[in-house]
């Protein structure tokens, strides 16, 4: 194998954390149990990265089954991206049936014929993922697999996840591939981003897999009323917190929110000042820009209403985030 | 020679306590089952005893007031049992629901010859005008497109056409996993499937006489509401006997009328792979 290719994997192994380490090497099935056998796996990660970077030296392969690697390490950690989602537009006739070899196909020609050097890789997962990892190259220099984009493509629904990394000059040429594999018009981004792609998932096919049950034995779900557990306490303001917990719950649902990290306002709105103090008022637009970080930003600007740390009722730019859903805002004059 | 025979003797006599430890066992175990059987029985007893002293006191109490005239409590417990009853009937259909806070929340069971199989949830507000608040329903069912055209105006006709969405796309998927699960001995590589499973593309091996042929099968399902497919293409090589290629439009036949588990069930029934 050449010299680069193992060092690519190489890289990729020390990625991964140590424990993982040998379960995703088995997954890769590229070297075989015999040879996973000789690696100690609990000395420290450059070693073992170095073992394997031996190994695979003596063994023929090209960069594309390395990429396998790189893809189920990605698979597993998704978070570690940032994905932006964006919606296909059909116009109207909708695509009855998925062809994965017609879309591979499709996707290869294009991206192959405008750049030439590009290293290309399908995987397919149990939930009708369709994983595309891209290593961008020009006609010129070799594919830079270092700086790999990511798409995540649900078939016979109109959302595909990107994952850009750092080449935003290659995002119309795969956009324009995407449109043209899944056979659809155009493709807009839903202004929607994050780094949990199973909450972006979640928020953009709205479907709720927890416990919308109809049992026939189960009564309904009553909110129950925190039972007092010493009566030397008394709520004060019992019925203020009632009416927040019932508000949030219109505004937010009773599932989980989708793990979101930041909400950003674009303003393009005038400055609005008292005129005789005659600072920017109504000259020009204020260029501002607000954004709301969190590791978990729903959850946080629920139990601010809940805490009761703001104001209730919470603005609606807020609260309408997952409906939208988006968290990208531009606000504008009215 | 005579060591022969002392090893043959061993081992009979070995045979022989290995039977009569198995016949100990067995014997245990009956006389365990019979003790266990008169200790049920024992319980039984006892119940019915408990059963017949609480309907005599009831009989007491109950004697004075006028028997035909039930008591409120017990008309609601009726009802309620045969409201619970015929729940469990509609159930059986395919389609329940039932009255939730702000609307109603209703549940599309799918089954595909006999075998139940996934149930999908649909939570309706049914304040102003209907919507759907939540649902559990697969992100590849047009449920949007199926919501767009028959929610606000006839809602059965909604449930009925997303019934029969969810259960086609229920069957084809049962298939589809059946076909992987008991013959994959006889698909050479792997079946390409889709979310919706309306494209199946396989290659089997079809045997003739001594040497087996590999037939490419591609399966369209075109209508999303049925669970057999529309177009099926099977094609062999072109080194395969002329018997074969009759074989191949037999077989495309055949997955156009059967499912497609049952259809590879008669291959090997028959013999022919």
């Amino acid at each position: 194998m050449d010299g680069t290719v193992a060092e690519y994997i190489r890289k990729t192994v020390r990625k991964i954390p140590r424990n993982e380490i040998k379960t995703m090497l088995q997954k890769w099935g590229f070297l075989s149990e015999k040879q996973l056998q000789t690696i100690n796996f609990h000395q420290i990660k450059d070693s073992i990265a170095w073992d394997v970077f031996q190994l695979c030296e003596e063994i023929p392969g090209d960069i594309k089954e390395a990429a396998v690697l790189d893809m189920i390490y990605n698979h597993a950690y998704p978070n570690k991206r940032i994905w932006k989602v964006y919606q296909l537009i059909t116009a109207g006739k909708e695509m009855v049936c998925f062809d994965l070899t017609n879309f591979k196909e499709k996707i290869k020609r294009k991206l192959h014929s405008a750049l030439g050097n590009v290293t290309i890789n399908f995987r397919e997962y149990e939930d009708n993922a369709v994983w595309i990892r891209i290593a961008w190259g020009t006609p010129n220099r070799e594919p830079n697999q270092y700086r790999t984009s990511y798409v995540v493509y649900y078939s016979h629904t109109p959302y595909v996840f990107i994952s850009l990394s750092v080449y935003r000059s290659n995002l119309p040429l795969l956009c324009q591939a995407l449109v043209a594999a899944s056979d659809s018009h155009d493709i807009c981004a839903m202004e929607l981003q994050g780094r949990c792609l199973n909450s972006l998932k979640h928020t953009v096919f709205k479907r709720s897999n927890q416990n919308i049950q109809t049992s026939y034995s189960e009564p309904l779900q009553e909110h129950s009323v925190e039972s007092e557990s010493d009566l030397r306490l008394v709520q004060e303001n019992r019925k203020t917190k009632a009416k927040i917990q019932r508000m949030n719950q219109q505004l937010f649902g009773d599932d989980p929110l989708p793990k979101l990290e930041y909400a950003q306002y674009k303003l393009e709105t005038m400055f609005r000042s008292d005129p005789k103090q005659n600072v920017l008022h109504q000259k020009e637009r204020f260029r501002c820009l607000v954004k709301f970080s969190s590791p978990d930003l729903l959850e946080s600007v629920k139990s601010l209403a809940a805490t009761s740390i703001v104001d209730t009722p919470l603005s609606p730019l807020l609260t309408s985030i997952p409906h939208k859903p988006r968290n990208h805002f531009r606000i504008k004059e009215k | 020679g005579l060591l022969g025979h002392l090893e043959m003797l061993e081992m009979r006599a070995h045979e022989a306590a290995m039977k009569q430890q198995e016949k100990e066992q067995q014997e245990e175990k009956l006389a365990r089952l019979k003790a266990r059987v008169e200790e049920l029985r024992l319980q039984r007893d006892e119940l019915r005893a408990k059963v017949d002293l609480q309907e005599k006191q009831l009989e007491k109490e109950g004697a004075t007031t006028d028997p035909a005239q039930a008591s409120p409590k017990a008309v609601l417990q009726w009802k309620i049992k045969s409201l619970q009853a015929m729940l469990r009937v509609f159930y059986l259909t395919g389609i329940s629901g039932k009255l939730t806070r702000h609307g109603t929340c209703f549940c599309i069971s799918t089954a595909y010859e006999g075998t139940y199989l996934d149930s999908y949830y649909l939570d309706l507000l049914t304040k102003s005008e209907v919507q759907i608040y939540r649902h559990s329903v697969p992100p590849f069912i047009p449920l949007e497109q199926i919501a767009k055209q028959y929610l606000q105006t006839d809602i059965r006709r909604f449930l009925s056409v997303l019934s029969d969405h969810l259960n086609a796309y229920a069957g084809r998927r049962y298939q589809a996993d059946q076909l992987q699960e008991h013959f994959s001995d006889q698909i050479k590589g792997t079946l390409q499937r889709n979310s919706l499973c309306n494209l199946l593309v396989f290659n089997y091996n079809v045997s003739s006489g001594s040497k087996t042929f590999p037939f490419n099968a591609r399966l369209l399902y075109g209508d999303l509401c049925r669970s057999l497919p529309t177009e099926v293409i099977v094609s062999c090589t072109s080194d395969a006997p002329a018997s074969l290629t009759e074989a191949a439009t037999a077989h495309s036949d055949l997955f156009r009328r059967v499912p497609l588990h049952k259809a590879f069930l008669s291959f090997s029934s028959a013999g022919e792979t």
